[in-house]
């Protein structure tokens, strides 16, 4: 029984050993054909993720200068504002 | 063209020098992960990542390792990833977990195109069991015992010494002899 397990076993790790090569399919050598024009120089993509990355880049950028600016240009009012008031109260002097 | 005139012009994109890498060695990788997929259609898909990996970073070769041996590493790796993205599918998938837990009782399916007629039994059941080995043993018998590499080689390939390449291939070696006879047994051969 024991001799008979170990044959099998031997036969069953042989079973490869005159294995020849798998032809590739047509389809995959046309996809594999065409990856220099798809991935060549002048038809580099950038990645979606890396688009969508720049693009919140840019809009958080665009959007703290908008905050920054409509701050200051408060701040500058209220400024003036008050040198008004100070300067006309010491002309009333 | 040797394989230093072969690279310069991959370096340079030159289409013909693509074309004849792919002549060369694409079979070889197709059949690498034919025999680690165990699938055709992942086969397909992990042989053209393959080479577009390589189209892309071919300027990262630094020429310290043969050309084939860094192509069978970039496949390696891709296998992997290739493995790791079903397995953790599988995990999440409720169905599938039931479905594995059927197939503990190693149900041969994967049928490799170059096997001879006489021998796709036997070979099928040889693939299923080889299919139940923890990832880095699978490679290691893979690469040695399916696609002829040699152990020096298969340890530059998997980045790893050569005592622990025989050591996984010891080890892949007793854990198939472990299912195969569980296998014997219940299905009294």
């Amino acid at each position: 029984m024991e001799t008979k397990q170990v044959e099998w076993f031997s036969e069953i790790m042989k079973s490869t050993e005159t294995k020849s090569k798998a032809e590739i399919p047509d389809h995959l050598k046309l996809r594999l054909d065409a990856i220099p024009n798809e991935y060549g120089v002048y038809s580099f993509v950038f990645p979606i993720r890396t688009v969508y990355m720049a693009v919140a880049s840019f809009t958080l950028l665009i959007t703290i200068n908008m905050l920054a600016i409509r701050n200051n240009n408060q701040q500058n009012k209220k400024e003036t504002y008050l040198d008004s008031e100070y300067f006309s109260y010491l002309n009333q002097l | 063209m040797t394989d230093f005139e072969e690279i310069e012009g991959l370096k340079q994109g030159n289409e013909r020098s693509f074309q004849m890498l792919l002549d060369a060695y694409s079979k070889n990788v197709y059949n690498l992960c034919l025999s680690i997929l165990q699938n055709q259609e992942d086969a397909e898909d992990t042989t053209q990542e393959i080479f577009i990996a390589v189209f892309l970073s071919i300027n990262e070769f630094k020429g310290e390792s043969k050309l084939h041996t860094w192509l069978y590493r970039i496949a390696v790796n891709k296998c992997q990833e290739c493995i790791r993205k079903k397995n953790r599918k599988k995990r999440f998938s409720f169905l599938n977990r039931i479905d594995s837990s059927e197939n503990a009782n190693l149900i041969p399916s994967f049928l490799h195109p170059g096997i001879e007629l006489e021998n796709k039994e036997r070979a099928s059941i040889l693939f299923s069991a080889i299919a139940r080995l923890p990832e880095n043993q699978k490679i290691a018998f893979t690469l040695h015992k399916i696609e002829g590499i040699t152990y020096e080689e298969a340890a530059i390939t998997m980045n790893l010494s050569l005592s622990s390449i025989e050591s996984l291939m010891f080890r892949a070696k007793q854990n198939l002899k472990k299912t195969l006879g569980e296998y014997h047994k219940n299905n009294e051969l």
